[in-house]
């Protein structure tokens, strides 16, 4: 089995889908790196001209028509509109490039092109096996054919899911320079790390499920393209389409809202404040249920494609 | 201990569903014993059923009905280390080295990577080993075939039409490779269209036909069934010299190559010969028929008029 599983690993890492996805992402974060760093600013002044103009724009809009009416209602503007300050404006402007706000956000964003990437290499890992005849000759070395399945599923999953978080480790390291640059560091404290370490390994969670989908997928369809459409009709067309039937009832079982769900989560909101001492921290939703629900689908696809590929003949 | 069968095969029977269609037999109870050591031929047309037998053999179709036994087994995975096999054309991942493939497989069966390069010498492909394999010819892609069946040292080996594809000159190495496999005690067990090389190199074969067994056994004894021995016979007046023998007890047909065959016993020539004089009818020709695997193969699966 070691011998199988090594054998797979060496076969996964050799792929070209695999190498080029992989270059192509390098390049992506390296380019997105240089655009970033060319258009922020060191300085919050920067953004003055832009604030002062937005200030100017909203005082001759408040002293126009609308105002008038306002007065003659018994109300003064300062009642109902207010213009942002010079320096509030400055921050909207704000071109200084914030590494640890836009290192999270940035890394809650890509998780889900990377679980299509995923979905879509690991799908071709098994399709093309079919493709070609190779199963055939894999299955006269290995006859047992859960060692097989488990033997492609394990490296994909476990190479996937450390590729992404090396690439999120990357962009978190060229993210650095800009941020030193141009920009501000502030809030780079252990617990900001731990929570980025942990998106991370949501990101990463997420792509071996994509992964997942897509072995389980390939093994039902014995072939890449069925299961590349079979995934974009789901999440392009089906998925939409129940997430709105029944005002949405089905919305909490479906694909994208699990996988939002799952590295956005949890939204806590702040109850109460400090200075009188009843300040509470309430999660509204957690990533747990999402979390579970994903790991039951993922297990019970690949259960069926082992139950498919075991019975049927390899003709 | 060596079981004295290598493959067993009893009532198998393997049919396939076809949406809106009836149901297709493949192989219809078959029974096949394939003795250990030695080159044994499967043979038979295209659609008879030979290539599902060898998937049945090797664990990758269930058969509907009957058993398959390899080496004493019913169970593939327990000996597949002992059988090397290629099913119809070898695949391998064309964007990797034959060497890298082998090792992939040595990898996959726990191998010994250092029996890659004398299985690739013993294939003369030592070369070529390096190159990707989607550059090389059907016939390299047959020998890097022959060299993964090799990589496991195997006591049996099942090949379906390993010689497709193959020059004259690859032929006869394969040819060679072969029977040197079967000297070695292996036991070999081919399928082929190439009936000649067939003949030329196994110790028994089996013809199958709509699913069935229709002969098997040693080469010699499956020949005779074309009806023994018989003669072929040369004359200037054929139509007349066919007349005369048919009526002194000896059945003949035209050959359509201006000669008759005749059905008679190898101590007839000489009765054969005074039994025209005497009708002033002077041979040109006589010799004994050469039986070939092709003429019986065609003549059992009714492929000849």
């Amino acid at each position: 089995m070691t011998g199988l599983l090594l054998a797979e690993a060496r076969r996964f890492l050799s792929r070209r889908s695999f190498r080029v996805i992989g270059v192509l992402a390098v390049v992506a974060v390296i380019g997105a790196g240089v655009l970033v760093f060319v258009e922020s600013s060191k300085s919050l002044s920067a953004s003055l001209p832009q604030a002062k103009q937005m200030v100017t724009e909203c005082h001759q809009a408040i002293g126009s028509g609308p105002t008038a009416r306002i007065r003659n209602g018994g109300l003064t503007v300062r009642d109902v509109a207010s213009c942002p300050t010079i320096r509030q404006a400055e921050i909207l402007f704000d071109k200084r490039f914030h590494y640890t706000d836009t290192t999270k956000s940035t890394t809650q964003n890509v998780a889900f092109p990377l679980f299509f990437l995923a979905f879509a290499i690991a799908a071709s890992f098994v399709g093309a096996e079919w493709a070609t005849g190779m199963m055939t000759t894999t299955l006269t070395w290995e006859p047992r054919r859960g060692r097989v399945l488990l033997a492609k599923v394990i490296p994909a999953l476990l190479i996937l899911g450390a590729a992404v978080i090396v690439l999120f480790a990357f962009m978190a390291v060229v993210f650095i320079p800009i941020g030193v640059f141009r920009g501000i560091t502030t809030g780079m404290t252990a617990s900001f790390w731990g929570h980025l370490a942990g998106l991370w390994l949501r990101a990463a969670l997420i792509a071996m499920f994509g992964a997942s989908l897509g072995i389980g997928l390939a093994t039902l369809a014995r072939n890449t393209v069925a299961a590349l459409g079979i995934g974009f009709v789901f999440v392009a067309i089906l998925d939409p389409i129940f997430s709105h039937l029944w005002r949405g009832r089905f919305g909490p079982w479906l694909l994208m809202q699990n996988l939002q769900r799952a590295m956005r989560m949890p939204i806590e909101h702040v109850v109460g404040h400090a200075a009188f001492g009843n300040q509470v921290t309430m999660t509204v939703q957690s990533a747990t249920r999402p979390a579970i629900l994903l790991s039951i689908y993922a297990v019970g696809l690949l259960a069926a494609a082992y139950a498919t590929f075991r019975a049927r003949d390899v003709t | 201990m060596r079981s004295v069968n290598a493959i067993e095969v009893s009532s198998l029977r393997k049919s396939f569903r076809r949406r809106f269609r009836s149901e297709k037999i493949a192989v219809d109870g078959l029974d096949l014993e394939v003795p250990a050591g030695g080159v044994y031929g499967f043979l038979g047309p295209n659609g008879s059923g030979k290539t599902t037998t060898i998937r049945c053999l090797l664990g990758l179709v269930r058969p509907t009905d009957g058993e398959c036994s390899v080496l004493g087994s019913t169970h593939f995975p327990e000996v597949v280390r002992r059988v090397g096999s290629i099913v119809e054309t070898p695949t391998f991942f064309g964007g990797f080295s034959g060497r890298r493939n082998l090792e992939l497989l040595a990898q996959i069966g726990e191998v010994p990577r250092t029996r890659v390069d004398g299985v690739l010498e013993r294939v003369d492909l030592a070369e070529a080993a390096d190159d990707r394999v989607r550059t090389y010819s059907l016939g390299m892609k047959q020998r890097l075939g022959m060299a993964a069946v090799l990589l496991k040292d195997p006591e049996l080996l099942v090949l379906d039409e390993p010689a497709n594809g193959l020059d004259p000159a690859g032929l006869k190495e394969v040819r060679d490779l072969l029977r040197d496999l079967a000297d070695e005690g292996r036991t070999v067990f081919i399928s082929s269209h190439l009936l000649h090389e067939v003949q030329l190199i196994c110790d028994s074969v089996a013809i199958m036909s709509h699913g069935r067994c229709i002969a098997q056994g040693p080469v010699d004894e499956v020949l005779q069934v074309r009806g023994g021995n018989a003669f072929v016979v040369r004359a200037p007046k054929l139509r007349e010299a066919k007349s005369v023998l048919t009526k002194a007890g000896y059945p003949s047909t035209f050959r359509g190559d201006q000669s008759l065959r005749v059905v008679a016993d190898v101590s007839a020539a000489g009765r054969i010969t005074k039994t025209l004089a005497e009708k002033s009818i002077y041979l040109t020709e006589l010799r004994p028929e050469e039986i070939s695997l092709e003429a019986v193969f065609l003549e059992l699966t009714g492929d000849v008029s």
